[in-house]
Order: C-alpha cells, then structure tokens, then sequence
C-alpha cells in the first residue's frame, strides 16, 4: 500500500453486504419498455457534464450514476402512492437523471444545487414540479436506502495508490465514470478488476 | 414500500390506529417532527413513529436535505445502543413520510428527572453502564462515518446545542472531526454524575466563559496559541485554572447529591473533556480505559429495567 490512501477509502475495510452492492445488473431493461442501454449511456455521459457544469465532487457524481441505476431497476409505483405499475418514458429518462443527481447533492454537496438549476440545465424540458415529484417517487421506491458505495471508492483507491497528480487523477476518475456507465459489458466481470483496468487506461492517456 | 395502512385504517392521516389516549401518543414534537407511539398491527408491537416536518422546502426545493440525511445515517447504523430506523413508511401524498423506529419510554434527560429514583444520584455502577452504552454507540458511528464523510465538508459551525458544543467550535475552528462529540459525551459524563447539565451557558460567550472557568484557560497549549493567532483574536481571556476536581471530587459521598466518581472515572472525564482537540480521547480509547476494566462492575440503570 503506496502513501497517501487514507484507510476510510480501503473498499476492503468495508462490511461485505456494502461491496456486493456495486455489482449492477442491467437486465433491469427488459422491464423497462421504453428506454435501453443506449439512452441510459446517453444519460450517464450528460450526468458527467452537470458535474463539471455546477463544480460536484466525483463522488456525486458516481452516487448519483448509482441512484439512476437502481431506481430504474426497481420498476417503481408497483407499491408507490401512485398506483399501478409505471414505467420510465423515454422523456423522463432525463428527468430521472436530474432528480438523481439532486439527491445524491443533497447528501454529498457542502453546498448543493437548487431544484432551479436543474430546471435551467435541462433545457426547460421539465418543471419544477416534475423533478420534485421524481424525487420523492426515487426516494420512497428505494426505500430511503441512498448511501451505496459506489466504483468511486475502488477508482479513489486505485489513484491514490498510483499517486497521479491531482488533475491527472480527476479527469481519470471523469473518464472511468464515463467508460463504467457507457458500456454495459464493463459490468461483466469483478468490479474492482474492471476499474482497475479503466484508471490504468485513463492515467495512460492523461500521462 | 409497506404502505402506511399497516399502521392506519384511514389512509388520510396518519391516525394511528390503536392509538393509546393521545396525551400518552404524541411523544415529543423534536427538530425535523412530531413523534407518535403507535401499535404495528402486524405484530402487535408497540414502535414510534416520527412524521417528517415539510415546511415549505417540500414545494421548493423538494426533500429537506437534513431529514434525508438523517434518515440515510440512521438506516445504516445498527448497533445494539442506537436507536434503529424499522423501515419508512409513505402516506397518500409524497409530504407524508413517516419513519418507524424502535419505541422508549423516556430519553436520558427523562430518565434524570423523573424516572423512578430521580430524587436520589445514579449509582456509580449505572454511570458506567450508560457511558459504556454511549461510548460504544459512538464509536460504532465513527468507524461507519469514516467511510461517508469528507473531511472538507465540515463547513457549518451551527452544529451541536450550545451546552454540549466543543470549544474549539465555539472559536469558529471550520475543521473538526469526531473529537468535538467526544467533548460532548464528556459534558454528559459530567450531567450523569451530578444531573444537571454541567456548562449552562446563555449564549455562545458566556459559554466559553462556563468553559475557561471549569477546565481553565488554555496558557501555553500549543493548540489554542495557534488558532487564536490565526483568527487574528484580540480578546484577552481572565487566567482561570481548572475547577474541575473541585466540581466533580473524586471520591467524595453523596453529601452534595452527587455520583461517587473512582480516581479512573474522573481521569476519563478530564481526558474526554481536554481543552485540546488533538489531545482528546477517541471513543475507542475511552472504551480500553481502566475506568471499565476496574472498580466496581457495571449494572443496568434503574429506570431501565
């Protein structure tokens, strides 16, 4: 172990029901009608371009990947207050990935953006009101289970102990969120060898 | 997602089914919302249920970023000392959100002044037992706050209530770790022995002031030499020295209504109440502390049983 990783990073140190939960399975598609891997890939790599946009922290940024993930893989208002099962239109794909990000600022952010922002980067396509009540129907169908360890603890852990510089290890820690989320089949595989392989490529390009 | 009808036959409110008379059920009204004894029809067990306070955030900025918070510490802390969040429960409208949590008659603070033997001090071996409990509970948070936080997120300096606040908070320190809730476990290591709570201040300089006067004023601590100048801080404070072993005297009987403290016990109590934050006892070494290892043996309080 190299200087400079702090031990709270050390996935390893981790209770093991936290580190199966990286693990993602996309077959949640086939329930999802309307969308697929592609326009969630889309998604994903938009996510990337509000956190560079609003300044979030990578681990945001990964959080929020995570959140999309699981809220669409739970088919939600099967239970929910609205009643009757409800799929994710193509439209509200976007919609899904503003409410996301939101919660995971809230969580994460000294300072998070408001509910405006997200009206404003994303093109007026939603009200506030959409994003709001994506929230809440996010929040209740996870069950308020929103703290998940996300690749970033692996991709923070594989940079430190690579001792890249700062910015070299940002935009590796970008591109690995990028890769990770544009291409379904880096899920194929174990997590950390995956993100490992992904910080090696993105420091080989940043050097 | 069970739905709040477990719970209530009218799915409006949240009238609680098998609600007991309700000067018993509506427990307390805390920071973020009214809390509720209420009977899990399912299992007949009785739990407590606390509504979430919306104000006007819910149609702003949507789910208050505190109770969020809140709620995702508590679902993944789980310690026997903690209480723990059953699950959450939703209403018919998304404002209505409810968690559900484990019940207790009475918090410590009830547990001091009215609970059965209120009138006379705790006895030496349920001070123990509760400050074991407290300190294990904290040290459980810790280690999973460790992998949450980031230290460059402790930004606020509004946190903790003004009695139990650290005082390197109260000079606007901006970054702090766990160390500041230690001193506020010290403060009710302190409260447990002579059950009043020990650094009544009235506002944020009188506090220091309650503070200098028990612990004494920091001279020569390298710490405090270097927070001060870096603030720039033109206050001249009054040299006190520490009154601490005149306040809680080390083996002295109950003369004053007062716990009987060991020479370990009041050894723990000046190293959790350290003036200097680097030098303060981590929960973890609080717990190897002889204090625990020797002397009398611990027993559950008598309001708890």
């Amino acid at each position: 172990m190299k200087q400079g990783l702090e031990p709270r990073w050390d996935v390893r140190n981790l209770p093991p029901h936290f580190q199966t939960q990286l693990k993602v399975h996309l077959d949640y598609m086939f329930r999802q009608p309307h969308i697929n891997t592609d326009m969630r890939a889309i998604l994903m790599d938009w996510l990337v371009e509000l956190a560079e946009e609003y300044k979030l922290t990578s681990e945001t940024l990964f959080l929020s990947g995570m959140l999309v993930d699981r809220s669409l893989a739970i088919s939600y208002g099967v239970e929910g207050f609205r009643g009757g099962e409800m799929m994710v239109q193509k439209d509200q794909l976007q919609c899904v990935g503003c409410a996301c990000t939101m919660i995971a600022a809230k969580l994460l952010e000294i300072t998070p953006p408001g509910a405006d922002e997200f009206v404003y980067i994303s093109d007026n396509s939603y009200k506030r009101k959409d994003i709001l009540e994506m929230e809440a129907n996010i929040v209740n169908s996870l069950g308020f289970n929103l703290n998940f360890v996300t690749p970033y603890h692996h991709v923070h852990r594989f940079l430190a102990a690579s001792q890249a510089s700062s910015p070299c290890s940002l935009s590796a820690d970008r591109a690995a969120m990028r890769w990770v989320n544009t291409m379904p089949s880096m899920y194929d595989g174990k997590p950390c060898h995956v993100l490992a392989g992904l910080v090696h490529v993105g420091l080989c390009i940043c050097e | 997602m069970p739905k709040a009808d477990r719970w209530s036959s009218d799915e409006e409110e949240i009238v609680l089914l098998s609600l007991l008379p309700k000067p018993i059920s509506h427990l307390d009204e805390g920071t973020y919302g009214v809390v509720w004894k209420a009977r899990d029809n399912a299992t007949q067990e009785i739990v407590a249920i606390k509504q979430i306070k919306f104000d006007s955030d819910m149609t702003k900025e949507g789910f208050p970023i505190s109770a969020l918070r809140e709620i995702g510490v508590l679902l993944s802390l789980s310690h026997e000392s903690i209480v723990s969040v059953r699950e959450m429960v939703v209403g018919s409208t998304p404002d209505k959100v409810f968690m559900v949590m484990d019940c207790f008659e009475m918090d410590l603070q009830a547990a001091m002044k009215k609970g059965p033997g209120a009138s006379t001090p705790f006895a030496q071996s349920e001070v123990k037992y509760m400050m074991r409990q407290i300190l294990s509970a904290m040290a459980h948070v810790t280690s999973i706050a460790r992998k949450y936080e980031h230290p460059a997120r402790n930004m606020t300096q509004m946190v903790v209530t003004l009695w139990y606040r650290a005082p390197e908070l109260l000079f606007s320190e901006s970054c702090y770790g766990p160390e500041i809730d230690t001193w506020s476990i010290g403060c009710i290591f302190g409260e447990l022995l002579i059950k009043e709570a020990i650094l009544k201040g009235t506002g944020e300089l009188d506090q220091i002031q309650k503070i200098f006067k028990l612990l004494g004023t920091p001279t020569d601590d390298e710490y405090w030499e270097q927070l001060w100048s870096k603030q720039g801080s033109t206050f001249k404070w009054k040299n006190n020295d520490s009154d601490l072993a005149r306040t809680f005297a080390v083996n002295s009987f109950s003369a004053t209504g007062q716990s009987y403290l060991s020479p370990d016990g009041f050894d723990l109590l000046s190293r959790l109440l350290s003036l200097n934050p680097k030098k303060r006892i981590t929960a973890e070494d609080a717990l190897r502390h002889s204090y625990f290892s020797c002397g009398v043996t611990e027993q559950v309080p008598m309001f708890y049983v």
